[in-house]
């Protein structure tokens, strides 16, 4: 039996040696069975059981020879502290009415005068009175008879016992309170865990102050959470069974039973009647429902799917139904048992250790479901990876190739158009003989100028168009060598630029060097202003002279390339040429890219495609073909 | 460029070896250096066994040197000088794009480079700029040594090579295209001093190369890293 087992658990967990005093030689055992098995199993022989009092007569004999002592003792265990005892007739103890909050059945010792006791059975009848529904019918669980020094010890001992193992319920039932959480977090929702938890809470409430001196509640109070706990737990129970059946629940008609079942059960205490019978039959009535219906549905579901806890449901309710109609045939007066009424007091233990089994079998499962789910995601999720790693590499590499094939391209086709072309030209006019040394030194140093913004461009240090126009500068600083022309810069408050492609670089160059050479080489200009900025994402290159002026889009090659340089690249490019001199502006969008550092890779990493492509606008003021290139 | 007597002096008898394999550029330079009154030819070969047996004859105070070399690369020969200790400058001849292998032979101790189409003017301005203990500068290697050098390293040396603000902020106006009498200009320096400046930022990628490479070295376990024996 469980609360049996529960006991020498406790014991266990107490490390309490076990009593056994039946087989002790002294202090002599007052009675014993035959079998040897403890007193606690002995039947009274007479029983009177009614709403007020509850009366036993035990008939025993003495097991041994009576213990030669001066003064005897009785110790009495289970038996309520406030009984009086009766032994032959002649009463050794008055029944005291008890301190509301001691414990019931805390052992007595009573002092017994030598001359008492003489051989053959002895009659004890206990008498107390019922103080309500939470205190079970006493009898005796143990009675001993001997020297006081030694009873007193084991009086102790009892004590101990008792105290130590309702610590260790407490511990336990905590124990299951803790245990709820992960269940309670891991597996899937159930609605009845809260029930469980409710369960338990009230459980370890009632246990507190059952088995403690612990009496922080007047009994009334005591008395409802006992029910309550009694009734929770068993809707609990019946919820749980509705979830794992499959059907739906069924809470409200229960819990309204349970309330009805508290009523009923209190409502002749208050009338001041005593509360043994009434508790007794409608808490039995209401269980022996609850266990009906659940055998009923359990049966008629039988068939549906497979439940994995039925087992222990099925065990818990035949359990169950033992002892409820053990317990209703003895309230009948026709029970053949022991008064287990006392025993059923752990009824809501067992429901309680029944769910802890149940739910550990539950955790159990759901790890085992949860470790085979994460072992077959991680299976699945590597098998992804490797395939997107592999995918993303193909990609990678497909997209370096395909960027440095058009890279190439474009190289090519500059060094075509550029570079290649001039030098066709000059060896035309070379054979042609048609070009002087002079001239031939100019288109050279020219073509040779182109390559240099070729290469400039090429350079990753370049990608920041603030060190490409400082190479620029370098350069038309050496070309311009001992000529009385100024050229003012205004470039170096720039800060470091966000890189862009080279072809975007060599195409800025160009049409920089393109500006600087108009004015070098047509306007007659004595100042040349190149100022840059960068903000609100546009990067601003002004080339301003002071020449004549008179320059004009579609008046000459020169301004028409570079028109189309800028709409290449996204930028507008905006002239103005009076006669205060020529003024050539170019805008480019130019934003930092988020999550970059700023250093450029040796291929710009924007792709011309991505930039919103500007409108390129041109203004000329006064347009004077023939004076531009 | 302006000159005291006493420079004029010091770089009087300056003997200039040319290693160059390219015959039409090695007679140019050649000749840009026979006709400077202050400079002496010392040789012009096109080989690094030939660089190797004129260096063997005597030390020439400055080598103008091709990397690119039929019997192998002219960094060797830079490694060569380094490790003799000769005071010998050298100025690497480079050609346009080739920053990657200018910044490697710096790092190998090169006092900077010299484009090879030049003029003869800016041969000689670079040739004279290294000999009064300064180094030639283009705004894309100062970006590139910025890169090196402000970059926090693993390197235990990255503290000492590290730039200061000083000359993070000249190579920043050397990025941007200035000039070194511009950026004198800017900084409120001395011409001079600018050109000193970039001798030892070179100096620092030469160290900072060493530390990083010891570092790696390390690393891999091929030196020990316990003790100053090592």
């Amino acid at each position: 039996m469980l609360p049996l087992a529960l006991s020498l658990l406790l014991a266990a967990l107490q490390r309490v040696p076990p009593i056994e005093p039946w087989r002790l030689a002294s202090p002599e055992l007052l009675a014993c069975s035959d079998d040897g098995r403890p007193p606690v199993r002995w039947p009274p022989t007479r029983l009177d059981y009614d709403v007020q009092c509850v009366v036993l007569e035990y008939r025993v004999e003495l097991a041994g020879t009576l213990p030669d002592a001066d003064e005897l003792v009785l110790l009495l265990v289970g038996v309520h502290q406030d009984a009086s005892v009766d032994l032959d007739g002649i009463r050794i103890r008055d029944g005291v009415p008890r301190e509301r909050r001691t414990l019931a059945f805390t052992p007595v010792l009573i002092p017994i005068a030598s001359g008492l006791i003489g051989p053959g059975p002895i009659r004890l009848r206990i008498e107390a009175r019922v103080r309500g529904a939470a205190e079970a019918p006493a009898r005796i669980r143990a009675a001993y008879l001997g020297p006081s020094d030694a009873l007193s010890t084991w009086h102790l001992r009892y004590l101990m016992l008792q105290e130590g193992g309702a610590r260790a319920a407490v511990l336990l039932m905590a124990a299951m309170l803790l245990f709820l959480v992960p269940i309670a977090a891991l597996g899937p929702p159930n609605p009845s865990l809260r029930w469980y938890a409710i369960t338990i809470v009230l459980a370890v409430l009632y246990l507190l102050m059952f088995a403690t001196t612990w009496r922080p509640l007047p009994a009334g109070i005591w008395l409802i959470a006992m029910m309550a706990s009694q009734c929770f737990a068993l809707a609990a129970f019946a919820r749980m069974s509705d979830h794992e059946l499959g059907v739906p629940p069924r809470a409200s008609p229960l819990i309204l039973a349970g309330v009805a079942a508290v009523l009923l059960s209190i409502a002749p205490m208050w009338a001041g009647l005593g509360t043994r019978i009434g508790l007794d039959v409608a808490g039995r009535l209401l269980l022996l429902l609850i266990l009906v219906d659940l055998v009923v549905r359990w049966w008629g579901s039988r068939h549906r799917a497979a439940i994995p806890d039925a087992r222990w449901f099925v065990g818990g309710i035949a359990l169950l139904l033992v002892l409820a109609v053990s317990d209703s045939l003895h309230l009948l007066g026709r029970g053949r048992w022991p008064a287990i009424a006392y025993l059923l007091h752990f009824g809501i233990l067992y429901l309680v250790a029944l769910m802890f089994v149940a739910l550990i079998v539950r955790l159990l499962a759901a790890l085992r479901d949860s470790a085979r789910s994460r072992q077959t995601l991680a299976l699945a999720l590597a098998e992804r990876t490797r395939e997107l790693t592999a995918e993303f590499a193909l990609r990678r590499e497909a997209e370096a190739a395909r960027m440095l094939a058009e890279e190439r391209q474009r190289i090519l086709r500059d060094m075509h158009d550029g570079v290649g072309g001039q030098l066709v030209a000059l060896v035309n006019q070379i054979e042609e003989g048609s070009v002087s040394r002079d001239e031939l030194a100019v288109e050279m140093r020219r073509t040779l100028e182109d390559l240099r913004l070729m290469v400039d461009s090429l350079d990753p240090a370049c990608a920041d168009l603030s060190v490409a126009l400082g190479m620029l500068r370098r350069r038309v600083a050496s070309t311009l060598g001992g000529s009385n022309i100024t050229v003012r810069w205004a470039t170096s408050h720039l800060p470091d630029l966000p890189p862009v492609p080279p072809a975007t670089v060599l195409h800025v160059l160009r049409i920089a060097q393109e500006a600087i050479a108009n004015a070098l080489r047509h306007a007659d200009a004595r100042t040349i202003g190149i100022d840059a900025d960068w903000a609100d994402g546009v990067f601003a290159l002004r080339i301003a002279d002071d020449g004549r002026g008179g320059a004009a889009i579609g008046a000459g090659r020169g301004l028409v390339h570079m028109l189309e340089r800028a709409q290449t690249i996204g930028a507008t490019l905006a002239l103005e040429s009076d006669s205060s001199g020529t003024r050539v502006s170019l805008q480019l969008p130019l934003r930092a890219e988020p999550g970059r550092d700023g250093a450029p890779e040796p291929f710009g990493a924007a792709p011309q495609d991505d930039r919103p492509v500007a409108r390129s606008r041109t203004r000329s003021n006064r347009s004077d073909p023939g004076r531009n290139e | 460029m302006a000159q005291g007597d006493s420079r004029v002096e010091r770089l009087a008898g300056t003997r200039v070896l040319v290693v160059e394999d390219e015959a039409r550029t090695r007679r140019r330079l050649a000749a840009v250096i026979d006709r400077d009154r202050q400079l002496t030819l010392a040789d012009a070969v096109g080989t690094l066994g030939e660089a190797d047996a004129a260096l063997d004859r005597s030390l020439p105070d400055l080598v103008l040197l091709d990397l690119g070399l039929p019997d192998g690369n002219g960094v060797r020969l830079i490694h060569r000088l380094q490790r003799e200790g000769a005071p010998t400058e050298v100025l690497v001849i480079s050609v346009m794009g080739d920053e990657a292998s200018v910044l490697a032979a710096i790092e190998a101790g090169a006092a900077g480079y010299l484009l090879k189409d030049s003029t003869d003017a800016e041969v000689l301005a670079a040739i004279r700029q290294v000999l009064e203990g300064g180094a030639p500068l283009s705004p894309s290697i100062a970006v590139h040594l910025m890169r090196r050098l402000k970059r926090p390293s693993h390197a235990p040396a990255a503290c000492e090579t590290a730039l200061t603000p000083r000359e993070t902020e000249l190579l920043r106006l050397i990025a941007k295209g200035l000039s070194y009498e511009e950026v004198a200009e800017v900084m409120g320096l001395r011409h001079s001093t600018v050109a000193t400046y970039a001798k030892i930022v070179y100096r620092k990628l030469q160290v900072h190369g060493r530390a990083e490479a010891a570092f790696e070295a390390m690393q891999l376990g091929l030196v020990g890293g316990r003790g100053p024996g090592g």
